[in-house]
């Protein structure tokens, strides 16, 4: 009890100062916790729909050749990324060689998970359409794509031997459409 | 100088010029990337397409609409002709022509503009990515990526999907149950392995088989794929429930089928 007069309220003491040297005393129990709280914290991204297509390369060359002969296809390769769970299809379409026309076809194989189209199954060469006609589907999936895309392996090459036609270059082109499915 | 003009001298410019360090090294010769592949908008609205270019060359892309329509088994085409419910005069991109250095990255704007009278309910059409090829070559190969643009016009929305019919195709030792369905909404409706779910019971085994995924558009008839490649055989039971959204009534139908 308080009394009002500190010398009856406390009493003196030898100083007993302690450091890093003095023995070391153990609590009697454990500390209370240091105000500690957990919070999850949110985190959320949201991927987009992707489609990409990247050709072996930008045009194809089948050299000299000569009436009657069937040149050797050319392989052209195609790398298509989707993640779009239903997949997506690849078609192919082109313009009718300048002066004119000649055979040009397409032949490949479908990518694991993939389905070859149904006029290239078993290797087959298949004419690729001219427009208005419509497009010639090299292949389909039905899931997304590999990591590093899924690889058709086509090639170009023509159909029948080349037609008795005037010499000289003729020249084409191949558009390769691939869409979401 | 045309605006023609300049962008063939441009072109030539970015063809001539060395792609950037490393990147020759893992990019292929010639590509094209769409992000979003499928954009969706709420009646008159915009969106933006991000447009990359992870080829060793430049490309100069070109930029247009079509119609879009699925086959009987949800493959894409582009149409000439636009349908019923098409929404390709709604829409305009911006800009219709460009010219993308290797490793670089351009945004489109899709926009969409309601007629006064339309339907309600989803409208679809194609933005078409068409690369300009090389003139040079004997046969250029161009690329082209459509981005299906949905766009989904003000009123009420119906989803009703019936079950038509289920049959089986036979490729080798593959058999594939074809089920039919007829979108009667005016909705695009996805159908996937959540949402349908085929049985094949027979006397001493039955067999559960997952179904493909795809979309079906309103007003249209499309079939849904299972494959199969398990052991039963001759004539089984297909039981067969769709749900089309977590809360509404399971359509169930039965078939006798020779598997």
């Amino acid at each position: 009890m308080d009394t009002d007069a500190n010398g009856a309220d406390f009493t003196s003491a030898a100083a007993a100062p302690r450091n890093s040297a003095s023995a070391a005393v153990t609590c009697g129990t454990e500390p209370p916790p240091v105000g500690s709280a957990s919070q999850g914290a949110a985190v959320d991204v949201d991927i987009q729909s992707v489609l990409s297509i990247a050709l072996e390369r930008p045009a194809v060359s089948f050299g000299n050749a000569t009436t009657g002969s069937t040149p050797t296809p050319v392989s052209e390769r195609l790398t298509v990324t989707s993640n779009n769970a239903a997949g997506y299809s690849v078609t192919a379409h082109r313009t009718a060689f300048q002066p004119a026309d000649l055979p040009l076809g397409i032949a490949g194989t479908a990518p694991a998970g993939g389905q070859i189209g149904p006029a290239l199954a078993g290797g087959a060469m298949a004419a690729i359409p001219i427009p208005p006609v419509a497009d010639l589907l090299v292949g389909t999936t039905a899931a997304r794509s590999a990591t590093a895309g899924d690889v058709w392996d086509t090639r170009l090459g023509f159909t029948a031997p080349l037609p008795v036609v005037p010499a000289g270059r003729y020249t084409a082109t191949v558009t390769f459409t691939v869409i979401g499915r | 100088m045309s605006r023609a003009t300049s962008l063939a001298v441009v072109t030539l410019m970015l063809v001539l010029v060395p792609a950037p360090a490393g990147a020759g090294t893992t990019r292929p010769p010639l590509g094209l990337t769409a992000t979003p592949a499928r954009v969706a908008l709420a009646g008159t609205g915009k969106a933006s397409v991000r447009i990359t270019n992870p080829g060793r060359g430049a490309v100069v892309v070109d930029v247009g609409r079509a119609g879009f329509s699925l086959d009987l088994r949800g493959r894409p085409r582009v149409v000439a002709r636009a349908g019923p419910r098409a929404a390709t005069a709604w829409l305009t991109v911006q800009p219709g022509r460009f010219v993308l250095p290797a490793g670089a990255t351009k945004w489109l704007t899709v926009s969409s503009r309601l007629p006064r009278r339309v339907e309600p309910g989803d409208h679809d059409a194609l933005i078409l990515l068409t690369t300009r090829p090389w003139r040079s070559a004997g046969v250029a190969v161009r690329m082209r990526i459509g981005v299906v643009v949905v766009v989904r016009a003000p009123g009420r929305v119906v989803r009703s999907v019936a079950v038509r019919a289920l049959r089986v195709r036979r490729a080798g030792h593959a058999r594939t149950l074809e089920l039919v369905l007829a979108n009667r909404g005016n909705v695009t409706e996805r159908v996937d392995a959540a949402r349908v779910r085929l049985l094949l019971v027979r006397k001493g085994g039955r067999a559960s088989v997952r179904a493909e995924t795809r979309e079906l558009r309103p007003g249209t008839n499309g079939v849904v794929q299972f494959r199969y490649r398990g052991r039963l055989a001759g004539w089984v039971t297909a039981r067969v429930r769709l749900t089309l959204e977590p809360g509404r009534p399971v359509i169930s139908r039965t078939f006798r089928v020779k598997l």
